[in-house]
């Protein structure tokens, strides 16, 4: 059974309209669907704004979905125990002026777990040690505690309800490169002794690379292109994927030329294939049909007219 | 040989011309229920015109302290306790509020860490565009958001802030900042985390540009190295509250002097396998800030006795500004 499988799941926000005309429709998430094998991680990519917390929120029920289906280990009804949520600023999500100790107390309190007084003291140091942190943490308020040690103690918040599934939006962004390797290094771990599965939402292309097993290409509401995560970040097949990965900085080289053409708007999503606009592979067709998920040779899901025309060795990157 | 120590706030000289921007021996402290925690301490640097200096550090070891302390925005609870700050020939701790407020009206902008909380969450974004940049019209507003890749949301600037992404608030604070403003100096704290690979070149790019074609003179926080080895003449490393290195880009990653920067370089990602475990540097920095001697000294591969006793002053390494005991030596 999947830890998390997911039909055709769209959000469309309804917007006011400047002076008095029709409300119109933001399609922040367009029809994606997707599965987690159970101990297994999907990392999502894809362009800001394209819809990536869009789907972390729906998944953790924090958004209601416009269209589709979410089943958490096949239950299609709202459980927030089993999967939770860790969002990437762990200072607008934890109460300033409250101590840690409250911090991982509120979830058992909202959730009415070990409800004796001793019980629930020892499950918070518990949580505590299972994330690398000590006792004399507990007195402590967020301001007093290093960035990494508060996403530490975000990621032990969303552990106390014994949740089965992770839904991870950037854990990692503005945290040095050492601290962010002690997360990278618990998240592992934590996943082997918990048997958790990982949804992974990062514009950290080596992060994706190390952690998951599985990637999804986001791009405009939609996949373009899912699979197996080793294969496809060293031979992405989309001309989407190829672009975002290109750009990714590296010592010593200038700037990716950035993609032609304006990012399109998520209210007039464009015809055919929503990347057409700034594809460099563009034909005609493409503004006309929009191309579905097709598996590739290798097993993976593309999304493109031309996929078989990118599939040479001398064209891949 | 051993270089010779400087005296204690030894700035780095900027290679580029004179200084726009100066900085000696800032100190900033916090008031809080544990007692005084100093954030920022003796930290000297000089800004060129056109120059960008790169800031990379511990999480905590007090870069947006610094750069708030520039902007003099810094929270209620927290002061400047020593230093000096001088700004195109002005004395800007000497200035009084309102002159320091039009300077940050268009000569000194920030892009904050953290959009969110910068923007107010009850007004629409279009409005507090055209508060930040009055007379803004709509050819102009176009060209703004355009270049920050956000031209998509034109028609839709009448949501609030919670109406759009994380990364499409953040360059609209680029857009204001950057390029509505047109600052001679601009603080741009960790502007594209929140970015995918594409918009954040097309945001670098676009910075670079301002750079080359206005003269635009940055400092920019990043824990990206690839990021801040692009857009990088200088970098400086913090550790603590201290600059503890600062080098010309290329010397910084090829010839890294300081044990943490060291120790930061060998932490990078995708030098390891999939799924194995990923370097880090042992120990914490939690409470580093309150010992005598080098803030590094307990999770220094090449401590040594002195190390814990005595905080070593800045030392000129070839073109590389050193604050440790052993800089210059063969590690
Ligand atoms: N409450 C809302 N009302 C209207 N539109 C919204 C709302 N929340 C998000 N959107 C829009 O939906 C689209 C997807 O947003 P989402 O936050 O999911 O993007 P993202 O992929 O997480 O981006 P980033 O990488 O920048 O965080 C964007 O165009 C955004 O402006
Ligand atoms: N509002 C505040 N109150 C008390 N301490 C603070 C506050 N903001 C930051 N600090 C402390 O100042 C130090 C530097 O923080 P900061 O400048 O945010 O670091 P960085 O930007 O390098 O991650 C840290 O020890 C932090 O805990
Ligand atoms: S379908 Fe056409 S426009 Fe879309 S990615 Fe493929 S080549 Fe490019
Ligand atoms: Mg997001
Ligand atoms: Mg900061």
């Amino acid at each position: 059974m999947s830890a998390v499988r997911a039909e055709d799941l769209r959000k469309h926000y309804r917007i006011r309209s400047g002076r008095g005309g029709e409300d119109r429709v933001v399609h922040a998430v367009d029809g994606v669907s997707f599965e987690v094998p159970e101990g297994r991680t999907l990392a999502i990519i894809g362009e800001s704004g394209c819809g990536k917390s869009t789907i972390a929120r729906m998944l953790v029920r924090l958004a209601e979905p416009t269209e589709g289906r979410i089943l958490v280990h096949g239950a299609e009804g709202v459980d927030r125990r089993a999967i939770q949520l860790v969002s990437q600023n762990p200072w607008s999500a934890l109460n300033r002026r409250k101590s840690i100790r409250h911090a991982l107390e509120q979830p058992l309190a909202v959730h009415g777990l070990y409800p004796d007084k001793a019980a629930r003291a020892a499950r918070v140091r518990e949580l505590l040690h299972l994330v690398g942190l000590t006792d004399e943490y507990l007195g402590r308020r967020p301001g007093g505690v290093s960035g990494g040690e508060l996403q530490r103690v975000t990621v032990a918040r969303a552990l106390a309800v014994e949740p089965r599934v992770l839904v991870l939006d950037e854990p990692t962004a503005s945290l040095d490169v050492s601290v962010k390797a002690l997360l990278v290094n618990l998240l592992l771990d934590l996943k082997r002794r918990l048997g958790l599965s990982y949804v992974l939402i990062t514009h950290e292309i080596d992060i994706a690379r190390h952690l998951a097993d599985e990637v999804a290409v986001m791009y405009l509401g939609r996949f373009v292109e899912t699979g197996d995560a080793e294969r496809i970040f060293s031979a992405p097949r989309h001309p989407y994927t190829r672009a975002l990965l290109a750009a990714v900085p590296g010592p010593g080289r200038e700037p990716a030329a950035p993609l032609q053409g304006e990012v399109p708007s998520a209210v007039a999503p464009p015809s055919g294939c929503r990347f057409h606009t700034r594809c460099p592979m563009a034909v005609d067709a493409c503004a006309r049909t929009e191309p579905a998920l097709e598996p590739d040779q290798d097993g993976r899901l593309v999304a493109c007219l031309r996929a078989d025309e990118l599939l040479s060795p001398a064209e891949t990157v | 040989m051993a270089p010779e120590p400087k005296a204690g706030g030894a700035a780095a000289p900027s290679p580029a011309g004179p200084a726009l921007l100066s900085v000696r021996d800032l100190a900033v402290t916090f008031r809080t229920r544990d007692g005084e925690v100093p954030a920022v301490r003796e930290v000297s640097f000089d800004l060129a015109r056109g120059e960008i200096l790169g800031l990379v550090g511990e999480s905590g070891s007090g870069k947006s302290t610094l750069l708030t302390a520039l902007m003099r925005m810094l929270p209620r609870n927290a002061g400047i306790t020593a230093g000096h700050i001088g700004f195109d020939g002005t004395d800007l701790l000497a200035l009084r509020e309102d002159g320091m407020r039009r300077l940050r009206g268009d000569r000194i902008g920030l892009i904050p860490q953290r959009p969110m909380t910068s923007l107010s969450p009850t007004t629409s974004v279009g409005r507090q565009l055209r508060w930040h940049l009055d007379g803004l019209d709509e050819g102009r507003l176009k060209e703004l958001l355009g270049g920050v890749g956000l031209g998509a949301v034109l028609d839709r600037l009448d949501s609030y802030p919670f109406e759009f992404s994380g990364g499409q608030l953040q360059r609209l604070l680029i857009a204001v900042a950057a390029l509505g403003k047109q600052p001679d100096l601009l603080l741009a704290d960790e502007p594209t985390t929140t970015l995918d690979a594409t918009v954040q070149a097309q945001v670098l790019r676009l910075l670079l540009e301002l750079r080359d074609r206005v003269g635009l003179t940055m400092v920019f926080v990043t824990h990206d190295l690839g990021v801040i080895s692009q857009v990088s003449d200088r970098i400086g490393v913090m550790y603590a509250g201290r600059l503890v290195e600062v080098a010309p880009a290329r010397e910084l990653f090829d010839a890294p002097r300081h044990p943490y920067t060291r120790a930061l370089l060998e932490a990078i990602p995708g030098r390891h396998r999939r799924g194995e475990p990923l370097r880090s540097i042992p120990g914490t920095v939690t409470g580093a800030n309150r010992l005598p001697g080098c803030p590094f000294a307990p999770r220094c591969a090449a401590v040594v006795d002195r190390c814990h006793e005595e905080n070593p002053e800045v030392r000129e390494v070839g073109e590389s500004l050193v604050r440790c005991h052993r800089a210059g030596e063969d590690l």
